[in-house]
């Protein structure tokens, strides 16, 4: 191959990946220095970009194939947490991961006296996967509700010690719809390090403790009706005594 | 809207490729640009040809980040999830493999289309060197993906 040839393929492939960057910026001038006030002077104090991929088609599937790879990865030994696993693995797969990843899995009251079965992948320092799960009452097993992919949300933000700002990392993820009807969001970020629960404030101040916390990482399900109301989620001590709040997703 | 937003979104897309390719990776080339967006805010209404200095502020931005961060370099191979043409997917992990001096002249000359003089003067180096880069830079590619 000749480098006049090598150098086409090279431009042909720049300017097809140059096509994943939309034709204008998601939010306008103001908005984006606004943001960028928020999350801190250096971008890399606090990493915000979420990628959202393609989760409602890989939810279609996962009954299918992906409980299959999860019930054979053994991650999972519960029915109750299959599809959860399967969402995850698919997640990993989207991501193209190649490290090790950790895996987490966090069971939270939700709304209506459902249970939200939350899973947590991450990949060191890359980005991690969350997906959704709930079981309506009475329900044998839980139905995949939705799941998220992001990269690069693991810096450290300035904040992180007293408040972590959730629209940071997961202001896309709404939208997903759950058996009951009910559309749920997920939240999900660092948590300061005492945080043993966490709050989401609804637009009238009632707060629903729906989240969890694991290993310095908190995810919580709202009701997604709720959000773009300048909610904030609230990290509670294991003595209950709060460490401080930050913005929910749909603020910004 | 002003005329600063105006040109905002006009060159906002062609500057994060730009250094998205510059630097291997999307989050850090938007920051990035977005720095290069803050700087030139300020004198905007002086300037003739903002968008020239808006190019050259994000390359020189991307090139001041490599310098700084180059414990971050291994994560330029991070996984972006973008579903692409195989073919194409395989050309562009050659390109973010490759030292960053080449692979910023490939960006350049093959990308923005530059002259190897252009391509030289956005590298702060003499023709030669950036011609050697994009030689070097090329051939490290095919060797790297399937003929």
């Amino acid at each position: 191959m000749t480098d006049e040839r090598t150098g086409a393929r090279i431009s042909t492939a720049l300017r097809s990946v140059a096509q994943t960057v939309p034709e204008h910026p998601p939010t306008s001038w103001e908005l984006a220095c606004t943001q960028r006030a928020k999350w801190g002077p250096r971008p890399s104090s606090g990493r915000r970009t979420i990628r959202v991929v393609a989760v409602l088609a890989a939810c279609a599937v996962l009954g299918g194939a992906g409980t299959g790879i999860a019930a054979a990865s053994g991650a999972f030994s519960t029915s109750a947490e299959v599809a959860l696993g399967a969402a995850m693995h698919l997640l990993q797969r989207t991501a193209k991961w190649t490290e090790p990843t950790e895996m987490t899995r966090l069971v939270a009251p939700g709304p209506g006296g459902t249970t939200l079965l939350v899973g947590s992948a991450s990949s060191n320092s890359q980005g991690g996967c969350e997906a959704l799960a709930v079981k309506s009452p009475g329900a044998a097993t839980p139905q995949l509700v939705g799941a998220a992919c992001s990269v690069s949300f693991n810096s450290s933000h300035p904040a992180a010690t007293t408040s972590v700002p959730a629209s940071s990392y997961g202001n896309t993820t709404h939208g997903w719809i759950s058996p009951t009807g009910t559309d749920y969001a997920v939240s999900f970020g660092q948590a300061p390090s005492e945080t043993s629960t966490v709050a989401f404030i609804t637009s009238t101040g009632t707060k629903l403790v729906t989240g969890a916390v694991s290993e310095g990482w908190y995810v919580i399900a709202v009701p997604a009706s709720d959000l773009g109301h300048g909610n904030n989620v609230e990290f509670f001590r294991p003595t209950g005594s709060s460490l401080g709040t930050g913005p929910a997703v749909g603020t910004t | 809207m002003t005329q600063f937003e105006d040109f905002y979104r006009a060159n906002w897309s062609a500057m994060v490729r730009l250094a998205w390719f510059l630097c291997g990776s999307r989050q850090d080339g938007e920051d990035v640009v977005h720095d290069a967006f803050v700087r030139l805010e300020e004198g905007f209404d002086e300037l003739v040809v903002p968008e020239a200095y808006l190019r050259k502020a994000v390359v020189n931005g991307v090139l001041a980040l490599q310098r700084h961060r180059a414990v971050e370099r291994r994560h330029r191979s991070a996984p972006e999830i973008w579903h692409l043409d195989p073919e194409v997917e395989e050309v562009w992990a050659a390109v973010r493999q490759l030292p960053d001096r080449q692979r910023e002249a490939l960006v350049l000359r093959f990308y923005l289309d530059l002259s190897l003089e252009q391509v030289a003067d956005h590298l702060g180096c003499p023709v030669g060197t950036a011609k050697s880069l994009v030689h070097r830079g090329v051939a490290a590619v095919r060797r790297r993906v399937t003929p």
